[in-house]
């Protein structure tokens, strides 16, 4: 859990580290939608290794598409 | 403005349609249609070359401008709303593709380094792609593509003497409905060639350049399934999780290539990052036109970071990925089928804007 946590914040940290100089003179839109995503695949980074089961969305996609897939995934 | 070349345009519609479906779809297609399978791609190909007539003929409206921009222009709020469900479409297609690049090179070349660890090197190469811009993700298309499918038509000539042209009778025998289902999976990937107009305005990327990408992935695609139902059967082709790859390794020229599988793979692999790359230029373009005082190439980091993390956190292995695409072509079918027809009806420009 720990060493997830290193590993996540150690490599979004990089990544700012070597942008921030080109972030700063953007408008505030980039740099808020920029931190925004930087952020969340930090959170997501985390979430992943901080939880043994995930919520998968595809798994979510997937059984809501289950009515009108033309094929029973189960039965193949 | 940046701007690419009418060929290169074709070639990007050929490397859409061509570089991820080769290793995602072979296997379930020969599981499902058997012998019959060569067939399927020139189904789903005729089906999205209507598909994409409506999105040209939409987009020759509005000669100058691409479609993300023709929305926006032409509906304030309802276009961005188009936009934005197409930008989340191309994001979860670039997921879906890096998570299917990082299962491939850690199945066939790496297989101790961490998922992780390969999706991060991935989304590094792509990020700096694509902050490139489409002159960029042209250029390199350009060189590469033809490329691969240069050894993609040698293929026949190398494989050669393993063929069994048994394996292709009884013709029809899985049956029609077999075939169709099939089609309607590879439908689910060639449709994506439709997010070019969206990127690419009339004068770049008209039917014609449109049809020739088309067709061109589509006769590859058959001509690799053919290859592999010729060398390896439909049995035990679709036990594979890569048949493509087993194909290659049939080939044995001399003992000193008897890799040959890594030569092909140090040739596709640039396609493919490459077309990855496109998703991530096509995301930021489109988060930028949502908000247009946002800088699409700053955006690309943040994009591919988010790819690499999402497309660890959608899918759970490489056979989950599979089992999606079996649902996947219903998705396809909203935004291939079912949104250019709206458009087509009613995306058109202001009257004023056509004197």
């Amino acid at each position: 859990m720990n060493t997830v946590i290193v590993q996540a914040i150690l490599t979004i940290g990089l990544v700012l580290l070597l942008e921030w100089r080109l972030i700063k003179r953007e408008p505030g839109s980039t740099r808020l939608l920029y931190f925004s995503m930087l952020g969340l695949s930090c959170c997501i980074w985390i979430y992943l290794g901080a939880v043994a089961t995930p919520v998968r969305p595809s798994t979510w996609l997937e059984h809501l598409l289950a009515p009108v897939a033309l094929l029973n995934v189960s039965g193949e | 403005m940046e701007r690419i070349s009418k060929r290169q345009a074709m070639w990007m519609g050929a490397g859409i349609s061509f570089d991820a479906t080769l290793i995602s779809l072979p296997a379930q297609l020969m599981g499902l249609s058997r012998q019959d399978s060569w067939l399927v791609y020139l189904l789903a190909g005729a089906v999205v070359a209507v598909c994409l007539w409506m999105l040209i003929r939409v987009s020759k409206r509005f000669e100058g401008s691409d479609l993300y921009e023709a929305l926006v222009r032409r509906f304030k709020v309802a276009g961005r709303g188009v936009v934005l469900l197409y930008t989340l479409l191309i994001f979860f297609i670039l997921c879906r593709d890096l998570r299917m690049l990082t299962d491939f090179v850690n199945i066939q070349l790496l297989q101790k380094t961490p998922l992780m660890a390969i999706s991060l090197l991935v989304a590094v190469t792509i990020v700096f792609i694509a902050r490139g811009g489409i002159e960029m993700l042209g250029r390199i298309t350009e060189l590469y593509l033809p490329l691969l499918l240069l050894v993609v038509l040698t293929l026949p000539l190398l494989t050669a003497k393993e063929f069994e042209p048994r394996y292709f009778k009884p013709v029809l025998d899985s049956g029609i409905p077999q075939v169709l289902k099939s089609g309607w999976m590879a439908f689910g990937y060639l449709t994506e060639i439709l997010i070019l107009p969206f990127i690419l305005p009339y004068k770049i990327f008209n039917m014609r350049n449109g049809l020739i990408g088309l067709g061109g992935g589509v006769f590859f695609l058959t001509l690799l399934i053919a290859l592999d139902l010729l060398t390896l059967g439909p049995h035990i082709g679709s036990r594979f999780m890569y048949p493509n790859i087993e194909l290659i390794r049939q080939i044995r020229i001399t003992d000193f290539l008897d890799r040959f599988d890594i030569a092909v793979i140090s040739i596709w692999l640039p396609s493919i990052v490459t077309k990855i790359g496109y998703g991530v230029y096509i995301v930021s373009h489109g988060l930028h036109r949502v908000f247009p005082s946002a800088s699409a190439q700053r955006l690309t980091t943040g994009v591919g970071a988010m790819a690499m993390t999402c497309s660890m956190w959608f899918f759970e292995n490489s056979i989950q990925l599979l089992k999606l695409n079996y649902a996947w072509p219903a998705v396809m079918a909203v935004y291939g089928v079912l949104v250019p027809l709206l458009l087509l009806l009613f995306l058109r420009p202001r009257k004023n804007q056509l004197s």
